[in-house]
């Protein structure tokens, strides 16, 4: 076993885990709250209104960090289910159970923001297009997800059949992404590009990008407290945990 | 445009309650299970103490037997 495999079972170990996670999870809570204060300020007061959609169009600084992260979170559910099932890593069976509530949350509020914005916009709080089913859809799969949990007594069960169940719906993830190119939408295509031009005005963006910084580190921040909770719960009966959950009291 | 500001607020408002929803869940749980770990190892420690005391107890009173029968 190389030093890096080593490394990362130390840093994995529970213990550990513990330890360093804690300035972890302050530091990202404290950088988020900042930065959704910036990206807050900068797209409900300094941005300029749409010229076509008007003001409801400052609904999308937090429609589309969500979203992104609704997908982001199933794909590193995946990959930890993966990890999971392949190596048998604690950890990552606690980062699959812990990521699949925030990303059910995540989900829900681009669902919701999206029905409050296609009002105005749409003139319909809904429609059954490809991107909005299958965004619903996912949504479903993190509620099975976190279902099928809960229906095990044994945690370790419960994490393996989560993770396979991620394993199995991430398939919707490129459904949801390039359903706006497949079918055609009431949706909206791609606005935002990493790698080509962007159709929004930089002073529209820039909220934008901080408030996907902000809601990412907010999602670190409440994926390390989950596991940690998780983590104590399923170690209650060692001698560290004993020692943590009774010296913090 | 104006009338956007209603679902505006309601977008945002509904936003950080599921978020602060989500984090306090989790904050509480941490804080209830602490609790109740604490609350078992202080009955578990009371226990054991009068456990102890009993059998002490019973110790020295097979100790005052065990004389008397020398005496």
């Amino acid at each position: 076993m190389n030093k890096f495999w080593i490394w990362l079972n130390q840093l994995g170990s529970p213990p550990n885990f513990w330890a360093w996670s804690q300035a972890w999870l302050r530091g990202c809570l404290a950088l988020a709250l900042i930065m959704l204060g910036i990206g807050l300020y900068g797209g409900l007061v300094m941005a300029p209104a749409d010229y076509l959609q008007g003001e409801s169009f400052r609904i999308i600084y937090m429609h589309v960090p969500c979203a992104w992260m609704s997908l982001f979170v199933f794909i590193f559910m995946a990959l930890q289910g993966a990890a999971a099932l392949i190596w048998r890593i604690k950890l990552c069976e606690i980062f699959v159970v812990a990521a699949a509530p925030t990303g059910a949350v995540f989900t829900a509020v681009t669902l919701i923001t999206g029905m409050l914005w296609g009002k105005p916009t749409w003139g319909t709080y809904w429609s059954w297009d490809a991107r909005l089913t299958s965004e619903l859809v996912l949504l479903f799969l993190y509620l099975g997800i976190i279902a099928l949990y809960h229906s095990y007594t044994d945690h370790r069960a419960g994490a393996r059949a989560a993770a396979i169940l991620a394993l199995i719906g991430v398939v919707n993830v490129p459904i949801i992404h390039y359903s706006v190119t497949w079918w055609n939408t009431l949706h909206q295509g791609q606005t935002v590009s990493f790698t080509g031009q962007s159709k929004m005005h930089m002073t529209m963006l820039w909220p934008l990008l901080v408030l996907t910084i902000a809601v990412k580190l907010y999602w670190i921040a409440v994926l390390l407290l989950k596991s940690r909770l998780l983590m104590l719960k399923l170690e209650r009966g060692k001698s560290w945990a004993r020692k943590v959950l009774a010296g913090a009291a | 445009m104006s009338g956007h500001w209603p679902y505006i607020i309601a977008a945002y408002t509904i936003c950080f309650v599921l978020f602060a929803a989500d984090w306090f869940a989790s904050v509480f749980e941490l804080k209830n299970l602490k609790r109740d770990t604490v609350m078992r190892l202080r009955r578990d420690e009371s226990r054991s103490e009068a456990s102890n005391k009993s059998t002490v107890r019973e110790q020295s009173s097979v100790d005052n037997l065990v004389d008397r029968a020398n005496e």
